[in-house]
């Protein structure tokens, strides 16, 4: 039969680990890494009014980011990430490796992305660059972070922060196979 | 290597039910929960790659069904392996619930295995929280030719999941208290009763019924 609907998607964790692509399920779009123990942790890290919070290594744990919570994963992408959709986040550490997962879904909640620049010394937000991610979907996101990124990265006065004056290290987008020079050293460093 | 300045707490002071497979918080999503734009269900199996998912109380889990264009079809719940049932799919577990679940938002399953040292694992199951007129159905359908024969629905998205493994229960008791619901109208075929997902509350029908299918 033609266009039959599909019924299930089956993602073993081990198999698309490999891929470091994005996948789109119907409505979730979901992503799986995994690490070996002596590669540099993912960390998740979030933006609260108190200031930024780094999730505990736990060998297990089950974090949903809630939307519109700024967050980034050190040594995966930095710049922020700032969504309307809830980000759930599994780290399962197994005897071949620590595989993490990232899970999101579309809905009519959904409208927008936004690329955010914290200062990492003082804490404050010193840019924002909206995504529609209505139109283009939430996978989408991460080759516009991209290109946002390397603007960011190119230019010394937006890296300045205006509050505290200090710097912001370079950054790097989701795919470690896209790094330039700069990003692939930013992306062991911070 | 560069440091940024985090909060300088301990991360319960600032984000509150941060981890939700925590001891003190899983036990929060033994049936299920919504929290946000998503319902968790965290149940605690025996899960390993060799010998599969072992839920304590019903044994082996290894029927999972789906009705799709083919009939019904067998589906893997498989350790360290993500299935999504995508919305709109009949699916049940066989010896688990008695019923076809038919959810207008898509399913997630993820059975992640015993840490080392621990008795159980993590079965995962997730789901978008359903709004406006989405909802849950319970239906049943002819063993032998797969015609619907019963169908109840719970209005999800508008009552949220308040009353619907009542709902359920209601849609298993109506389902089961008339042979004739039972009895394909096209084969002629008389199928086995309904039973629920939680087995505490089985009649013994129900108990001899989740031995059969």
């Amino acid at each position: 039969m033609e266009n039959e609907p599909v019924l299930n998607y089956d993602f073993p964790l081990r198999e698309i680990a490999t891929d470091g692509v994005w996948h789109q399920a119907n409505r979730y779009s979901l992503w799986v890494g995994k690490q070996a123990a002596s590669d540099p942790p993912y960390e998740v890290v979030e933006a609260h009014p108190q200031g930024l919070v780094r999730l505990p290594l736990k060998e297990r744990l089950m974090r949903l980011i809630p939307a519109k919570t700024p967050f980034r994963i050190k040594h995966l992408f930095a710049p922020f990430r700032v969504t309307d959709a809830d980000m759930i986040y599994i780290r399962a550490a197994m005897p071949d490796g620590v595989f993490h997962t990232l899970l999101a879904a579309s809905s009519n909640e959904v409208r927008e992305d936004a690329v955010v620049w914290i200062c990492p010394h003082c804490g404050r937000e010193m840019e924002r660059v909206g995504f529609d991610t209505r139109r283009h979907g939430l996978i989408a996101f991460w080759p516009f972070m991209l290109d946002q990124l390397r603007a960011f990265n190119a230019s010394p006065a937006r890296q300045k922060c205006a509050a505290c004056g200090k710097a912001h290290p370079a950054c790097y987008g989701f795919d470690s196979k896209l790094d330039e020079p700069n990003e692939a050293a930013a992306r062991l460093e911070w | 290597m560069f440091a940024e300045v985090t909060v300088d707490k301990p991360i319960e002071k600032v984000i509150e039910d941060w981890d939700f497979l925590a001891d003190t918080l899983v036990g929060k999503f033994t049936m299920f929960r919504t929290v946000g734009q998503n319902i968790y269900g965290i149940r605690r199996r025996c899960i390993s790659e060799e010998g599969g998912v072992i839920d304590p109380r019903k044994g082996k889990l290894s029927g999972a069904l789906e009705i799709g264009p083919q009939g019904v079809i067998h589906v893997r719940h498989d350790p360290m392996c993500m299935h999504i049932t995508t919305a709109g799919t009949p699916h049940r577990v066989a010896h688990s619930f008695g019923y076809w679940h038919i959810n207008d938002m898509d399913e997630i399953y993820l059975p992640l295995p015993n840490p080392e040292g621990e008795p159980l694992g993590h079965y995962l199951v997730i789901m978008q929280t359903p709004t406006g007129q989405e909802g849950d159905s319970y239906a049943w359908y002819c063993e032998q030719c797969t015609t619907m024969l019963f169908e109840r629905r719970h209005r999800t998205g508008e009552f949220g999941m308040q009353g619907l493994f009542k709902c359920s229960e209601l849609a298993v008791r109506e389902y089961n208290a008339d042979p004739k619901l039972r009895t394909c109208p096209e084969c002629g075929h008389l199928n086995p009763m309904g039973y629920c997902w939680n087995s505490a509350k089985d009649t013994p029908d129900e108990r001899a019924a989740r031995a059969i299918w």
